[in-house]
């Protein structure tokens, strides 16, 4: 999703564009993959790199071309002249440019570098601010079977539309929102950590338990037609949405199938029929 | 670090129960998913693992006319295998909910019965189908009626020295259906709340014959609900099977974990009983009505 937007704005094809594991060594500090960030922090900072890099590359090659960079522009891997008919040729490959640029006297490489941070009001002291530069949107629906005699929920179907402005890869987010899912679906239905004198209980999955690809409802997840204005390409994160409407949802579900409202998470097969035996 | 662990691969259940005898810290493996665990924990501390793999005799099945597997049967092998499903479908359906496919791969009939877990699926259904374990030792071998193999929580009859080699079922009598029933609310892979195996055997008039109820997950081991009283002379129908079912609230002593509380799972025990004879009797007139 970097890759693809170093590519779109550098020109060039997705597969001429690495992405390179940092070594912590060297690399230079930042936050991290955190609070959906990396598409809307990242990916603007990675935006705000190629712009540079392509500028870089355009000022090169109007000296190798004598021309004015202005007049310059990168399509398909190729710096061309802007609105050249066909006849003017295909232009210059960009690593052309880029090695003729490092093997001349006193030359170098093109290294763009990009940083971007939203505006942002930090926490006050009542713990009330506005961090994020763009907030995303998901609206979820559960449709749930409950056994009335053990109050077992089983989720039969789970449909999520998300405003995660524009998609830039369709398939990983698609992908993000549906593990989000899971794991809303863990949070809502079996994730609990029990603890007996500040000694965990349940410290592996055979006792903490994670929903399984067998407890995994059918899955529909769209995206709204959105576009953020400060984001990179119109995006915003997508990372972590999914799970957020889950257990409401799902509690809710519960609600109209069994008419009993569960307030507490994990919703267990044992508080429904509690709550079930309760009314009765 | 834990101390490295020798490993012996025995030629013979005769070598198996020798080196048992010779070293008491000795443990047998077959598939090791429950001993591998038992040793991460630090539980147990063999000085020695005594491996059965080659000893094809104990990976033999024969569904002709009683069922016998072996103890090195994988579970998985036992679900798939076309005797079992045909004439033994209870057998199947009880180790196809065991765990995980990963796991039934490995686990084995023998490994699972030794391992005398009261969490575990198979006990159960084999207390209720009158299964009788074979075993092997010094002293020659056993036949032990399931309902006695399993004497406390991982306690089972088996003598020292003394080995797991098979597991024999008989036959259900004419008219009978079997059924068993595993309540996994929080995940489809998980240990059981309860679970429940029934056998009902029932006359052409529709009048119960026999019935069992065997449940797991609800005491140290496997825990029989006396329920054949309840029906006798009556026609299986709705309160007689809630009356039936009834007395597993009685029979039960479940503990409070992470998959519900004590009182939960009397209340399970009841439903998934109940759920368990239903479905044994559905199978027994289907039997009956050909």
């Amino acid at each position: 999703m970097l890759r693809q937007i170093a590519a779109e704005e550098l020109g060039l094809a997705l597969a001429d564009v690495d992405v390179t594991a940092a070594d912590t060594d060297v690399a230079t500090h930042a936050l991290g993959a955190l609070a959906s960030r990396v598409t809307y922090v990242a990916g603007n900072a990675v935006r705000l790199a190629a712009v540079s890099a392509r500028e870089q590359l355009l000022e090169a090659a109007a000296e190798q071309l004598e021309t004015r960079a202005d007049d310059l522009e990168v399509r398909d891997g190729r710096v061309r002249l802007k609105g050249a008919p066909a006849a003017f040729g295909n232009g210059v490959p960009v690593g052309e440019v880029a090695r003729r640029r490092l093997y001349r006297p006193g030359g170098g490489p093109i290294v763009g570098v990009g940083q971007w941070d939203n505006p942002s009001e930090l926490p006050d002291e009542t713990r009330f601010g506005n961090e994020s530069g763009a907030y995303n949107f998901i609206a979820e629906a559960a449709e749930v079977e409950v056994d009335a005699e053990s109050g077992q929920v089983r989720v039969v179907e789970l449909a999520a539309v998300v405003d995660c402005g524009t998609v830039v890869n369709p398939t990983l987010a698609e992908g993000q929102v549906e593990g989000g899912i899971a794991q809303g679906l863990g949070l809502a239905l079996s994730e609990s950590f029990a603890w007996t004198d500040g000694r965990p209980q349940n410290p592996n999955f055979g006792d903490y338990k994670l929903p399984t690809v067998g407890d995994m409802p059918v899955l529909h997840v769209a995206f709204a037609d959105s576009y953020e204005p400060s984001g990179p390409f119109g995006a915003k994160g997508v990372g972590e949405i999914g799970l957020d409407a889950v257990p409401a949802a799902i509690a809710n579900a519960i609600y109209d199938a069994v008419g009993v409202r569960m307030f507490e998470l994990p919703i267990t097969a044992e508080k429904v029929h509690r709550a079930l035996q309760a009314r009765q | 670090m834990r101390p490295a662990i020798d490993f012996r691969a025995a030629d013979s259940v005769a070598e198996a129960c020798a080196l048992l005898l010779e070293d008491p810290q000795a443990r047998v493996i077959t598939g090791g998913t429950a001993l591998a665990i038992l040793i991460r924990q630090g539980l147990v501390r063999p000085s020695c693992l005594i491996g059965l793999g080659h000893l094809s005799d104990l990976r033999q099945i024969d569904a002709a006319e009683w069922l016998h597997l072996g103890a090195s049967v994988r579970l998985r092998t036992a679900e798939r295998h076309p005797g079992i499903t045909q004439c033994w479908p209870v057998v199947a359906e009880t180790l196809g909910r065991v765990a995980t496919p990963r796991i039934r791969n490995m686990a084995t009939i023998g490994g699972g019965l030794a391992h005398a877990d009261p969490a575990q699926d198979p006990p159960a259904t084999f207390v209720a189908l009158e299964a009788q374990v074979r075993t092997a030792g010094p002293d020659g071998e056993r036949l032990i009626p399931a309902a006695d193999f399993f004497v406390d929580y991982y306690e089972t009859a088996l003598r020292r020295a003394e080995i797991v080699v098979g597991v024999d079922i008989p036959p259900l009598p004419p008219g009978s259906g079997a059924a068993f029933e595993k309540f996994t609310p929080r995940s489809v892979e998980d240990y059981a709340t309860v679970s429940a195996c029934a056998v009902v055997q029932l006359d052409a008039a529709g009048a119960v014959r026999d019935a069992r109820l065997v449940l797991g997950a609800a005491g140290v081991t496997p825990v029989v609900v006396p329920v054949a009283e309840t029906f006798r002379g009556r026609q299986f129908d709705e309160p007689a099977v809630r009356e039936a079912a009834e007395q597993a609230r009685s029979v039960v002593d479940p503990i409070d974990d992470v998959r519900g509380s004590a009182d939960y799972k009397r209340d399970m025990a009841v439903v998934f009983g109940r759920r368990a004879l239903t479905r044994a009797a559905a199978r027994a007139r289907h039997a009956i009505s050909g």
